[in-house]
């Protein structure tokens, strides 16, 4: 070998001098020193079939030839043989969940063309839920080595990067070296190894008398996935079958479930809890290795296709279960608070027709049911668009815009302004008011703005079975979102449709006198108090600056329209002067959400939730379980109305509140006003796509019992029960 | 002494979380309080950081890499506990030596949602040279002063109810309330 070059002999001295410094100096360091130091006093290394072990006690590793020298076939049979202490564990060239699988560099060799590396079949270990696939005892790795001259001399420089764990893990660093002469290829006394480990290297599916029959991927329901493999043939008779998969985007499965039915020669294998949600699996290449507990393991490659999640009807097709919980969800939204204010102007408007020619009223009715699918259209529209492009997606999350909470803001004020008779939107003859609102014009335009913002509105809550419809939809691809979706307007829509095709129940409405006015001002009042609320979940995802700003714009804009109003006929001499001023405040408040005024996020974790509530971390779940402990999880948002409700009434009052209180509970409060990669990913695994979501873990419910969206306070008691499971059955 | 009493005040666990031990077990204390060896390492900006940083402030300091697997198991927990210590000037500083860097670290804080520690780097694994440890995880407990108060190696249980008041104690000495 030749000597080392000026940078290794600077690598030597220092390592040495490592060396002195300390004896018992990290591994690491301290085998590439003891390794440079071996060179340094053998500079002939073994020509042999073996190159020295160079490791600790722990570990250690030595390169092997089968032959005994380089022969005339231009191919050796060579092997990195890893020798290991009991209890510890070397890696397959994949590790699983952590781990570094040997890698070698053959930099400083001669002779060598090629050196292929095959991998005997590897078995599981875990450790606290983490799946990890290599090798104890000890291993061979089969190296199949080309030569660029055959018949010449080879020398091997291998350095090798491996690492092997026990309670602890220890990286290591070895450079090997071995020379084989040229002459007569003669067996080693190493080739029994090579020849052992070449056996467990695995072969192919039909080598074990199998053939692949099918290969499937199917939602789990929880934003995971399951695999599923069926395999077929007469030798369909295996061991203890274990399953390996690589070219997973994430995770390292469990071991697999395994169905076999001898006489029709069948196998089926089921992999559980895949972290990738099934659209992403389907049609990836896959390469599975099979084992069964000997030394017969197959290695094939497969691309899973989609299968429909168990327990439901078809993959094209959408459940009827699931539209029908769309349309009721839409129904039921009608009376949910975050609706309520934009459609109580309908039934206002409604009001004001009382006694009008039914066409009329006919198709100022379907105007409004229109507005309201449309909304639902825009809204399938914005989330297939961001699906498309990759970002998260989910219910009401245009509430993390501050965009839209500007533009809802001034678009309440403006409404306000209208049944205050301020402005009158989109009649005809009121150009200013259309301008304002998008230069929308027709008669029943007024009709269809309102539909549209109720929809865009009714986001913030969700109701009984939106989640259930939502939650299908955007697991799935643009067609079943906008059939869900046009489902969930249906049935928002459907009080309003329902009175187009009668309109005779319009009659049952009083005629309209002063009681309308009055009213009108109430509603109006109701909509200020939706932008206030609106601009109030802004101060949260922007700043308490930015929402004073917008504040101070939409009074600035209320200003304007009060006194063109008080100006009575005379500025009406320059409408276009007032509604030019009206929409440049309009225009400068969506300028807001561009300027500085933005909130600084603080240290992530650390934002205290207060109360008996920590930060979420999702990480904190799993451990806490195990030690026997209930964990709380509330997914909340500001601008989440079902949330506030819940946790004013049910979460932050006793005897909820005194009970997650106590130590054996921990309470953590997941906050998605703003967008938040974390919590998204967690809405996800359980099918979610909005908020509010509440979790409760124990010994005696580790995946979770899921609380209802609306929940009272003694189904989260029976909840924290039954996840204590017996332990605190037992104390009773 | 003072380890000692904190240690002795510990009642051993009755079981760990599966795969870690009980932070009681685990311990060995320094009686007295040893000097730490030097050591620098790299916060994600890429800045030179000493204990001397944090002085003032009590230290956790854990030397992992996210291809140790009995380091992942603690890494949740050591999680969680920086959280619960937030509030008590005790900084957990989790080093890592994968010699990736700041990439490996950086991806694997983001697939588990590891959101309450720092990324914290030594490439080229210097740190466990100076505290001359045979293996990771490897975690070492430093008081106000900067000086070793205790150790453990091998994964540990770091959020078990009583870990957040031995650290204190081990970190404050006998005076500070439990």
């Amino acid at each position: 070998m030749a000597a080392p070059c000026r940078h290794e002999w600077r690598r030597v001295v220092s390592a040495i001098m490592r060396l002195l410094r300390s004896l018992s100096a990290w591994r690491l360091a301290g085998i590439a020193g003891a390794a440079a130091a071996v060179m340094l006093l053998l500079p002939w290394p073994a020509r042999a079939a073996a190159s020295g072990w160079i490791g600790d006690r722990h570990a250690a590793a030595r390169l092997i030839t089968a032959e005994r020298a380089t022969g005339s076939a231009g191919m050796v049979d060579a092997g990195l043989e890893i020798r290991l202490a009991p209890g510890w564990h070397a890696y397959w060239r994949d590790p699983g969940a952590a781990g570094l699988p040997p890698a070698i560099d053959w930099q400083g060799s001669h002779n060598l063309a090629a050196a292929k590396l095959a991998w005997p079949a590897p078995r599981r270990f875990t450790l606290a839920g983490l799946e990890t696939y290599g090798y104890a005892g000890g291993t061979v790795l089969p190296i199949a080595v080309t030569l660029e001259r055959p018949g010449a001399p080879l020398v091997l420089h291998a350095t090798v990067a491996y690492s092997a764990c026990r309670d602890v893990c220890v990286p290591y660093h070895a450079v090997l070296d071995l020379t084989l002469p040229a002459g007569i290829a003669a067996a080693g006394p190493e080739a029994g190894l090579i020849a052992a480990a070449r056996a467990a290297v695995p072969g192919t599916l039909s080598g074990l008398g199998l053939s692949l029959r099918s290969a499937s991927v199917s939602p789990d329901g929880s934003g995971r996935s399951a695999l599923a493999l069926e395999l077929a043939g007469p030798g369909a008779m295996l061991a203890r079958v274990d399953l390996f998969v690589e070219g997973l985007p994430q995770g390292a499965p469990g071991p697999p479930q395994v169905a076999t039915d001898g006489e029709q020669g069948r196998i089926a294998l089921l992999l559980r809890d895949i972290d990738s949600p099934a659209p992403r699996l389907a049609g990836r290449r896959l390469v599975f290795t099979l084992t069964d507990g000997t030394d017969r393991a197959a290695t094939f490659e497969a691309a899973p296709a989609l299968a429909p999640p168990a327990g439901l009807a078809g993959a094209a097709l959408i459940p009827l279960a699931v539209i029908g919980a769309a349309l009721l969800g839409g129904l039921l939204l009608n009376v949910m608070p975050c609706v309520l204010p934009v459609l109580s102007l309908k039934f206002l408007y409604l009001a004001r027709l009382a006694g009008s020619e039914r066409r009329t009223v006919r198709l100022e009715l379907l105007a409004t049911g229109g507005g309201i699918i449309a909304g639902f259209l825009l809204l399938a529209a914005g989330l297939i668009a961001l699906q498309e492009f990759g970002a998260a997606i989910g219910w009401g999350i245009q509430f993390q815009s501050p965009w839209f909470l500007v533009a809802m803001t001034m678009v309440m004020v403006l409404f306000a302004a209208d049944l205050w008779g301020w402005i009158s939107i989109a009649m005809p003859g009121s150009n200013e008011a259309a301008a304002l609102t998008g230069r929308v014009h027709g008669r029943h335009s007024r009709a269809v703005l309102v539909g549209l913002f109720a929809t865009l509105l009714s986001t913030s809550c969700t109701a009984p079975f939106i989640g259930t419809a939502v939650g299908f939809a955007l697991s799935r691809g643009p067609l079943e979102i906008v059939a869900i979706f046009v489902a969930m307007g249906l049935g928002l829509a459907a009080p309003t449709l329902s009175v187009a095709a009668v309109p005779a129940l319009v009659r049952l409405v009083p005629r309209p006198g002063r009681w309308t006015i009055w009213l009108s001002r109430v509603f109006g009042g109701l909509l200020l108090a939706t932008a206030i609320w609106l601009l109030a979940v802004l101060a949260r995802i922007m700043s308490v600056d930015a929402a004073l700003v917008v504040a101070g714009l939409a009074l600035a804009l209320l200003g304007v329209l009060a006194v063109r109003r008080n100006a009575g006929g005379r500025i009406g001499a320059h409408p276009r002067a007032s509604g030019g001023l009206s929409l440049a405040l309009v225009l400068a408040a969506l300028l807001v959400p561009m300027t500085g005024l933005t909130f600084r996020p603080g240290v992530p974790g650390v934002a205290d939730p207060g109360g008996n509530w920590h930060p979420f971390v999702r990480a904190s779940i799993a451990p806490n379980v195990a030690r026997g402990r209930t964990v709380i999880v509330n997914v909340t948002a500001a601008w989440c109305l079902i949330c506030q409700v819940n946790e004013v009434t049910v979460l932050d009052r006793d005897p909820v509140a005194a009970r997650i209180a106590g130590t054996d509970v921990l309470a953590m409060r997941a906050d998605w006003t703003r967008a938040d990669a974390s919590i998204t990913n967690y809405l996800e695994s359980f099918g979610r796509y909005g908020v509010p979501l509440d979790v409760v873990y124990g010994p005696g419910a580790p995946g979770g019992i899921v609380l209802p969206d609306l929940m009272t306070a003694p189904e989260v008691i029976r909840a924290l029960d039954r996840a204590a499971g017996e332990a605190r059955a037992a104390e009773r | 002494m003072l380890a000692a009493l904190g240690l002795a005040a510990l009642a051993p666990r009755a079981e760990a979380a599966a795969g870690l031990t009980s932070l009681s077990r685990a311990l060995t204390g320094f009686n007295p309080p040893r000097e730490p060896p030097a050591f620098t390492f790299l916060t994600a900006k890429g800045e030179k950081r000493t204990l001397a940083d944090y002085r003032d402030q009590g230290v956790v300091l854990n030397i992992w890499a996210t291809w140790c697997v009995p380091c992942l198991a603690e890494m949740p927990a050591l999680n969680h506990l920086s959280a619960l210590l937030n509030d008590f000037a005790i900084s957990v500083l989790p080093v890592s030596i994968d010699t990736k860097g700041l990439g490996a670290v950086k991806a694997y804080y983001t697939a588990h949602g590891i959101e309450s520690l720092p990324i914290l780097l030594d490439p080229d694994g210097s740190i466990a040279d100076a505290f001359k440890i045979d293996g990771i995880p490897a975690s070492f407990i430093i008081d106000r002063r900067g000086r070793l108060v205790a150790q453990c190696l091998g994964a540990v249980d770091w959020d078990a109810p009583g870990a957040v008041a031995t650290i204190r104690r081990l970190i404050s000495g006998r005076n500070e309330p439990a």
